[in-house]
C-alpha cells in the first residue's frame, strides 16, 4: 500500500486548526477528571493516611450504604412515575395530552434541596406520629421509624422531581420504533398491556438504562437535600473531608474511588445500551389513537397526574404557602442582596451556556470530518466524562488542576493573578467540565441525524468541510443547539454544590443564597430567591418542550 | 454511440473530460477482502456509462473513490488528463468537481430551491447564477419552483432538482448512485428518459450506479458489470445482452437457468427455452412445479429429477398448464448462444 491512509480532507489549514483546538479543549475538559484518577496513585502523608483510615473505618461504610439505599430507591421511584407516564402519553391521544406532557417535565425546574426545604412543613406533620412511637413503642423502634421515614421521604422527593428524566427516555424510546413495533404484536392478536410488557419495555429498556442511570447521578450528586435530612451520602462525606477535617489530599483519595464506581455505573450502562439504541428511529410515530376504554382512559389521567402532584403541585403549592408566611418579613428582606445574586447566576448561566455549547461545537464537528480514533474517544469520553463525575469530584479535580497550573507562574505575574484557585474563572471552568456534555449530547444527536451523505454532496459542489459545517451543518442544528443551551443554563442556574465549593469571596447565585439563608435558620428569607429560581429553570424547560412540540408537528 | 475495442491497457484517454481508471484498489481495514480489486476502466468524454452489479460488489465504493471518499490503497484516477489520485497525488473532493446524485437527493432542507441550486455556483456572478438555475430548472421541467422547500417536493421532484444541482457547475464527471431506486416504476421511467435526455444535450460524462437492468441497458451507451470488487465485463449493451461473459452477468439482466456441466452452453434465459409435450422430445423433461403470473408472460417453474434448482420457462400467458403435469424443454432457438467467456486478460482494461 503506497497510498498515505489520512483522512482526505486533512490538508485544509481550517480544518487543522479546528481538530488541534478540539483536542486541546477535549483534553482540557478531562483535565479534572485525570488529576482525580491520578491521585489514585500517589502516596498520602501521615496525617492524611491517618485521616484517610479514620474515614473508611467510621464513616465510609455508612456512606456508600446510604449511598446505595438513596439511588436504588430514587430510581425505583423514578421509573414507577416516569415509565407508565411516558408510555401512556405516547400510545394514546386524550384531551390536555399536549399540557400535560410540559407539565411532566417541569419538576426537573425545582432543585432538590429547595423542594426539601419546602417539604419541611410536611414532615413535620409525622412529629405526632413518632412521638407516640416512642411512647408506646420504645426508643429502639422509635429510632428505627425516624431513620426509614427520612428514608422513605427522601426517595419520594428524589423520585417525583427527578422522573422527569426516566420520562424523557422513556418518551423518545415509546416514539420510535417502540410505537411501530407496539402495532405489529397488536396485529398479531397481543392486548395493548401484554404489547408493552412483552414488545415496548424490553425495546425501551436501553434508552429507560440512560434515563435512570441520569437519576442515580443527580442523587449521587446531591449536596443540598441530603444533608438538609441528615445523610451522610458520599458527597457529603467528600465536603466533610475536605472542609470538616480540612484534608484535601485524603478527599482526592476518596473522590478517585467515588470516581472510579461511577466509571463503572457509566460501564454498565453503556453495555446494557449496547447498540440497541441506535436502530430506534423515531420517524412515522402515531399513537393508538383514543382510549377505547373508560379504565385505560382513567389510567391515562392518573399516569400523568400522580407525577405531576408529587413532583410539581406539591412543591409549588409548598413555595406559596412559604411566600404568604414569609410575606410579614417583605420589608426586611434585603433585596439588593437578590438582584445582586440574580445577575450573578445569570453571568455565570450565560457565560457557562456559551462555552459549553461553542465547545461541544468544536470538538464534535471535528471528530465528524475526522477519522482519528483518539480524537473520536476524546470527543466521546468528554460528553460523558463531566456529567458522570458528581459535582464535588469535579470540584477537587479543578483545584488540584488550578495549583498544579497555578505553580507554574509566578502569583504576581497576571497569569498567576488569573489563576489564583478561587477565582471565578475556575468556577466557570468546573461548571463548563459538569455540564458540557449535556449540551453536547444534544449537539451530537442533532449532527447524528444529518446524514453524512449531506456533507459529501456539499464536497462534491466545491465545499471545504469547514464551509460545510458553517453553511449546512451549523444552521441545520439551530433547534438542538437552542434545546442543549436552554437544559445548560437551568441545570447552572440550580447548580450548589460546585458554587459552593468554588465561588469566589462574597460571589452568591440565587442557589447558594437560598442555601446560606437556611443554613442560617432564616427559611422564609429564601422564598424570592427560591421563587425566581424555579421560574427561570420553568421558562427555560417550557422553551425547550415547545420546541420540541413544534418540530414533532413538522415531521409529522 | 462510441465503439467498442479493445486497445492496448496503458494507453490513458486524456480527451477532455474522458475519465481514465488504472488499477485502482481500495480496502477496508475491518475487511479482509479488499473492497476493489484492480479496477481498470474508461470512460470516453460526454458518454454515460453504466454500472451495475450485485449489492456489495464494488460499485458504491468505486463511486466514492472516483469522487475522493475514500483513500484507495493503489491505482490512478485521471479526468481529462488532470491526474486525481496517484501513488503522489490526491486531490481532495472539493477540487475535483466531480457532481454526484445519491439515492436520497439529498438536498440541504434548510435552502429553498434556488439556494440549492445554486450551492456549488460560488464564484459565478449573480446575473450568470440567476440565469443557470433558471436553465436547468426548465430543463427538468420544474420552472417557477425557486423558492420551493425540500419537504415542499415530491420524490420524483427532489430527485430531479437533486440533479439539476449537481449539473449547475458544469462538472467534467457526473456520477449517479442508484437516484432512481427509491421511485416507482412509471415515475423512475420518465426520470430515466429525462435525465438521459439532459445528460446528452449538457455533454457531460456520466457513470450511472443502477441495479434496475432496464435503466443500465437504456441509458448507458456502455455498460459495466461488477463482481467482488472488480470489473467482469465492460461492452455496449447490446454486446452485453447479446454476449454476457458469465452466468453472474447473465443473471443480472434477465432470469436464467444453470445447467447441468455437460450441456453447452451450461446457461439459458428463461426466454431461450419453450415447453414442449413430453412425446415432442426435447433436452430434459420433469414436472410443473410452480407458474406465476405477469400479464404479458408467465414463468413456468419446472421440477427436474435430481436438480435441486427448478428451470425456469417463459411463455405467453395465453398458453395453459397444469401443476404437477409432466412436461419436456426444449431450446428455441437452434442457435447456440455464445457463452465463450472473455480471456483473463479482457476481463478488465475495456475501453470505449
Amino acid at each position: 500500500m503506497f497510498f498515505k491512509k489520512k483522512p482526505f480532507h486533512s490538508d485544509t489549514w481550517g480544518l487543522r486548526l479546528w481538530k488541534f483546538l478540539a483536542w486541546a479543549l477535549g483534553l482540557t475538559l478531562l483535565a479534572p477528571v485525570l488529576v482525580i484518577l491520578l491521585s489514585l496513585f500517589s502516596s498520602l502523608s501521615p496525617d492524611s493516611t491517618e485521616a484517610w483510615q479514620q474515614i473508611s473505618s467510621f464513616l465510609l461504610k455508612d456512606a456508600i450504604k446510604e449511598t446505595i439505599i438513596l439511588v436504588i430507591g430514587s430510581c425505583v421511584v423514578a421509573s414507577l412515575l416516569g415509565i407508565p407516564a411516558a408510555w401512556f402519553i405516547e400510545n394514546f391521544d386524550f384531551p390536555g395530552k399536549r399540557l400535560l406532557s410540559i407539565a411532566l417535565v417541569l419538576p426537573l425546574a425545582i432543585p432538590p434541596f429547595i423542594a426539601a426545604i419546602i417539604s419541611s412543613d410536611l414532615r413535620e406533620k409525622l412529629i405526632p406520629f413518632l412521638i407516640k412511637i416512642r411512647r408506646e413503642e420504645g426508643v429502639e423502634s422509635f429510632l428505627w421509624w425516624e431513620e426509614h421515614l427520612r428514608y422513605g421521604c427522601l426517595i419520594l422527593l428524589f423520585g417525583s422531581l427527578l422522573y422527569p428524566y426516566v420520562f424523557l427516555a422513556g418518551r423518545s424510546a415509546f416514539a420510535g420504533s417502540g410505537i411501530i413495533m407496539g402495532e405489529a404484536g397488536r396485529m398479531l392478536g397481543r392486548s395493548p398491556w401484554r404489547v408493552f410488557s412483552s414488545i415496548q419495555l424490553p425495546l425501551a429498556r436501553p434508552a429507560l438504562a440512560a434515563g435512570i442511570f441520569l437519576v442515580a447521578m443527580e442523587v449521587i450528586n446531591d449536596y443540598g437535600a441530603v444533608k438538609h435530612f441528615g445523610f451522610n451520602t458520599l458527597t457529603v462525606t467528600l465536603f466533610t473531608t475536605w472542609f470538616g477535617m480540612d484534608q484535601i489530599e485524603t478527599a482526592k483519595k476518596l473522590a478517585s474511588w467515588i470516581l472510579i464506581s461511577v466509571f463503572f455505573l457509566v460501564a454498565l450502562e453503556h453495555w446494557h445500551r449496547g447498540r440497541a439504541l441506535r436502530s430506534l428511529h423515531p420517524e412515522g410515530a402515531k399513537s393508538f389513537g383514543s382510549p377505547s376504554s373508560i379504565i385505560t382512559r382513567i389510567a391515562c389521567y392518573l399516569s400523568c397526574l400522580v407525577p405531576i402532584s408529587l413532583g410539581l403541585i406539591l412543591p409549588l403549592f409548598g413555595l406559596i404557602d412559604w411566600l404568604l408566611k414569609s410575606s410579614s418579613i417583605y420589608d426586611q428582606i434585603d433585596w439588593e442582596e437578590i438582584i445582586t445574586a440574580s445577575r450573578h447566576t445569570l453571568i455565570l448561566a450565560l457565560s457557562s451556556t456559551v462555552i459549553c455549547l461553542a465547545t461541544a461545537l468544536i470538538i464534535i464537528g471535528a471528530a465528524r470530518f475526522s477519522t482519528n480514533p483518539i480524537l473520536r474517544v476524546i470527543s466521546k469520553f468528554s460528553t460523558v466524562a463531566g456529567y458522570a463525575c458528581p459535582g464535588t469530584v469535579i470540584a477537587l479535580g479543578v483545584m488540584g488542576f488550578a495549583v498544579a497550573l497555578g505553580n507554574q507562574f509566578p502569583s504576581e505575574s497576571w497569569i498567576g493573578r488569573l489563576l489564583v484557585p478561587s477565582g471565578f474563572i475556575w468556577l466557570l471552568f468546573a461548571i463548563v467540565t459538569r455540564y458540557f456534555s449535556i449540551g453536547s449530547q444534544m449537539v451530537q444527536q442533532g449532527l447524528a441525524r444529518q446524514n453524512k451523505s449531506l456533507d459529501q454532496s456539499s464536497f462534491s459542489l466545491g465545499k471545504t468541510p469547514t464551509k460545510t459545517f458553517f453553511r449546512i451543518n451549523l444552521p441545520l442544528l439551530k433547534p438542538s443547539i437552542l434545546g442543549g443551551a436552554t437544559l445548560v443554563f437551568v441545570d447552572v442556574c440550580k447548580e450548589l454544590p460546585l458554587c459552593l465549593l468554588l465561588r469566589p469571596f462574597d460571589f452568591e447565585t440565587l442557589s447558594t443564597l437560598t442555601y446560606s439563608k437556611v443554613d442560617q435558620g432564616a427559611i422564609y428569607a429564601c422564598a424570592i430567591p427560591s421563587l425566581f429560581l424555579i421560574s427561570v429553570s420553568m421558562l427555560g424547560l417550557i422553551i425547550v418542550e415547545l420546541n420540541g412540540w413544534r418540530k414533532l408537528s413538522k415531521t409529522k | 454511440m462510441v465503439g467498442v475495442s479493445f486497445p492496448k491497457r496503458n494507453k490513458m484517454m486524456t480527451s477532455p473530460n474522458s475519465l481514465a481508471v488504472e488499477n485502482l484498489s481500495v480496502s477496508y481495514p475491518d475487511s479482509k477482502e479488499p473492497a476493489l480489486q484492480k479496477v481498470t476502466l474508461n470512460v470516453a468524454a460526454s458518454s454515460i456509462l453504466s454500472i451495475v452489479g450485485a449489492s456489495g460488489s464494488g460499485k458504491s465504493t468505486l463511486l466514492r473513490a472516483l469522487c475522493g471518499l475514500e483513500s484507495p490503497a493503489s491505482g490512478t484516477i485521471k479526468l481529462g488528463g488532470q491526474v486525481l489520485c496517484s501513488s503522489a497525488k490526491f486531490v481532495r473532493p472539493d477540487r475535483r468537481k466531480i457532481g454526484l446524485v445519491s439515492q436520497s437527493g439529498d438536498l440541504f432542507p434548510h435552502l429553498n430551491v434556488f439556494q440549492n441550486l445554486g450551492y456549488g455556483l460560488t464564484n459565478w456572478r449573480r446575473a450568470d447564477r440567476k440565469t443557470r438555475c433558471k436553465e436547468l430548472l426548465e430543463a427538468i421541467g420544474l420552472p417557477n419552483f425557486e423558492k420551493r422547500f425540500p419537504h415542499e417536493l415530491s420524490g420524483g421532484e427532489k430527485q430531479r432538482i437533486a440533479l439539476a444541482r449537481a449539473l449547475a457547475p458544469r462538472p467534467p464527471l457526473l456520477l449517479l448512485d442508484e437516484p432512481f431506486s427509491n421511485l416507482d416504476s412509471n415515475l423512475r421511467q420518465s426520470l430515466r428518459r429525462l435525465t438521459a435526455d439532459i445528460l446528452r444535450k449538457e455533454k457531460t460524462t456520466t457513470i450511472f450506479v443502477t441495479h434496475h437492468p432496464e435503466d443500465a441497458l437504456s441509458t448507458g451507451d456502455s455498460i459495466a458489470v461488477m463482481d467482488s470488487g472488480t470489473i467482469i465485463q465492460c461492452d455496449t449493451p447490446r454486446n452485453l445482452w447479446r454476449n454476457p461473459v458469465s452466468p453472474v452477468a447473465a443473471s443480472l439482466f434477465d432470469q436464467i437457468n444453470q445447467l447441468p456441466s455437460s450441456n453447452f452452453p451450461n446457461w439459458l434465459r428463461a426466454n431461450e427455452l419453450e415447453l414442449v409435450e413430453e412425446s415432442h422430445g426435447g433436452f430434459t423433461s420433469g414436472i410443473i412445479h410452480e407458474i406465476e403470473f405477469f400479464g404479458k408472460t408467465q414463468m413456468v417453474y419446472v421440477k427436474i429429477q435430481n436438480n435441486l434448482t427448478p428451470v425456469i420457462v417463459e411463455v405467453a400467458s395465453e398458453e395453459k398448464y397444469q401443476i404437477g403435469s409432466p412436461i419436456s424443454i426444449k431450446r428455441k432457438r437452434l442457435k447456440a448462444i455464445q457463452s465463450k467467456r472473455l480471456s483473463t486478460e479482457h476481463k478488465q482494461g475495456i475501453c470505449f
